[in-house]
Order: C-alpha cells, then structure tokens, then sequence
C-alpha cells in the first residue's frame, strides 16, 4: 500500500518503499510478459504457416516446447515475487541490521532471476521471429483470386 | 504509475563507464525493437491484411501505419544513441571539461527520458497487434470450422 506523501519516512522505511516499487515494477513487467507469452503460444499453434517447408514441423514443436516452459516459469516467478513482497514487508520487524541485509540479499537474487528470465525470454523471442517470419503462408489477395477466376473462366 | 523521476536519480553520480554501459543497453534495446517491429509489420502486412473483412481490416491497416511510424522513431532515437555514445568518447578525450559533462549528464537525462516515453507507447501499441492479431486468428479458425 502507498504511503501519503506527506508521510515522513526513515531511512529504512525509505529504503522498504524503494524495494516495495521495484516490486512491483516486476510484477507488471511479469505481467505484460505473460501476455506476450499468450500470443506467441496462440501464434505457434495457428494454422497460418507453410505445411511443406522444411524443418518447419520441428522447429514449431520445439519453440511450443519452450514457450509451455516459459509459462511454468513465469507462474513461479510471479508466486515468488508476490511472496518477497510479505518478506519485504516483514523487513519492519527486524531487529538488527543482518536481518535486513538477509532480505536485501533475497532482493538481489530475485532481481538477477528475474534479469536472466528475461534475456532468455527476449533471445526466444529472436528466434520465433527470425525462424518463423518467412513461412507464413502466402494470401491471396481478393484482387489476385479475381485475376485467377477470370483466367479459369476463360 | 511508475515515478520517472525515480530512474534518474542517480544520473549525476553515473560515472562516464555507466552512462557508457547504459548506452550499449539502449542501443541493445532498439536493435530488438526494430527486429520486432519488422516482424510484427511483415507479419500484418503479409498475412492478416488480406484475409481480414472490416472493421478489423481498418484497424490491421491502422496498426501497419503505426507500427511503421514507430520505425521512424526508431529509427531517429537509434541515431541519437550513436551520436550520444561518439560524443562520450571525445568527453573522455577531453578530461577536463566541467561543463560539456554537465551537459551531457543531461542529454543522457533527456535521452533516457525520451527512450521510456518510447517504450511505454510502443508496448500500448504491441498490446493492441496481439489483441487484433488474435481476433484475426479467432475469426479465421471459425470460418474454417463452419466451411
């Protein structure tokens, strides 16, 4: 919860409510990743790819594979996340300052969990793009069907 | 809301190695973005917009239209980056130039702030493809059914 602004802080309060933000800055960026990973899961699964192009088969399997990864990952993450939060609020009842670093620590790692999730996530998301782009199925366009049918007619 | 002047506030301090390491993850960034944002436009481009009906047609074409504007913008902040990083190097050659760093510590202010301005509207904007890219996969999946 977000203190007034009038309220004064101490040095710990401070330092509780800059963790408090960062927090919650990862919560929403775990957020909006999730909704990413929504999208390329639908995305892979579509039937809008190229049926004979080669390897394509193995590939698409595979980033699914990755992706239902992905996804069991972030539902931990985000369960950890929310549970540091408590600890983090905790942090008010500490009585001495190995108690704190203790929680400072457990910050960190998170943080650094978190840095590595996303670079793997943001290299994943490289190859889907680079490995998937060119074999789309090519559309016809209603012009083109028309160029066509008049030809068949003929 | 996210509190922007909470990113900032360690920039005086930043040393000329950080701000340098700063603007390799910028430049890091961008090139992503721009390899995503190509995706996302073939991807509308070549596949939804010929077999969308409208109105989700307009709204595909419309997002193209977004998505290469934010090109441009890419395109201008990717060339800032780079200048930004050049002049870094020249401060460095220099050493003792109290007011060019004071300025550059606020270019790179003015930077960072212009980058997350940028981030925040390109993310809206990926919020919206995934929305009608996935209506556009919904609808064709139906059709296909019924056909």
């Amino acid at each position: 919860m977000d203190k007034q602004s009038s309220t004064k802080f101490s040095a710990n309060e401070k330092e509780i409510q800059r963790l408090l933000n960062e927090n919650r800055d990862w919560k929403e960026s775990l957020n909006y990743i999730a909704e990413e990973i929504n999208f390329l899961d639908l995305f892979l699964k579509a039937d809008i790819f190229q049926e004979y192009a080669l390897n394509l088969f193995e590939k698409l399997h595979d980033f699914r594979k990755k992706i239902v990864e992905f996804k069991i990952e972030i539902q931990q993450l985000t369960r950890e996340i929310s549970n540091h939060r408590h600890d983090i609020e905790g942090m008010r009842e500490c009585e001495d300052i190995g108690c704190e670093i203790f929680y400072h620590e457990e910050h960190l790692k998170l943080e650094q969990r978190l840095k590595e999730f996303k670079n793997r996530f943001k290299d994943s998301k490289l190859d889907i793009f680079t490995h998937t782009a060119g074999y789309l199925k090519k559309r016809e366009t209603e012009k083109t069907q028309q160029i066509k049918n008049q030809g068949n007619e003929k | 809301m996210k509190s922007e002047s909470l990113h900032f506030r360690y920039i005086e301090w930043k040393t000329p190695d950080e701000m340098h390491f700063t603007s390799l993850q910028w430049k890091s960034k961008l090139d992503f973005i721009n390899d995503e944002n190509r995706f996302f436009e073939d991807m509308l481009k070549e596949y939804m917009m010929p077999i969308v009906k409208s109105p989700l047609f307009s709204k595909i074409q419309d997002l193209v239209g977004q998505l290469s504007q934010s090109k441009e913008v890419l395109k201008g902040l990717n060339e800032t980056v780079n200048e930004h990083s050049r002049r870094l190097s020249r401060l460095i050659d220099n050493v003792d130039q109290p007011k060019e760093a004071r300025l550059y510590r606020q270019e790179h202010k003015r930077i960072m702030k212009e980058l997350n301005q940028f981030l925040k509207k390109y993310e809206r904007l990926k919020r919206e493809v995934f929305e009608n890219v996935s209506l556009a996969l919904k609808q064709q999946k139906q059709k296909r059914l019924i056909a």
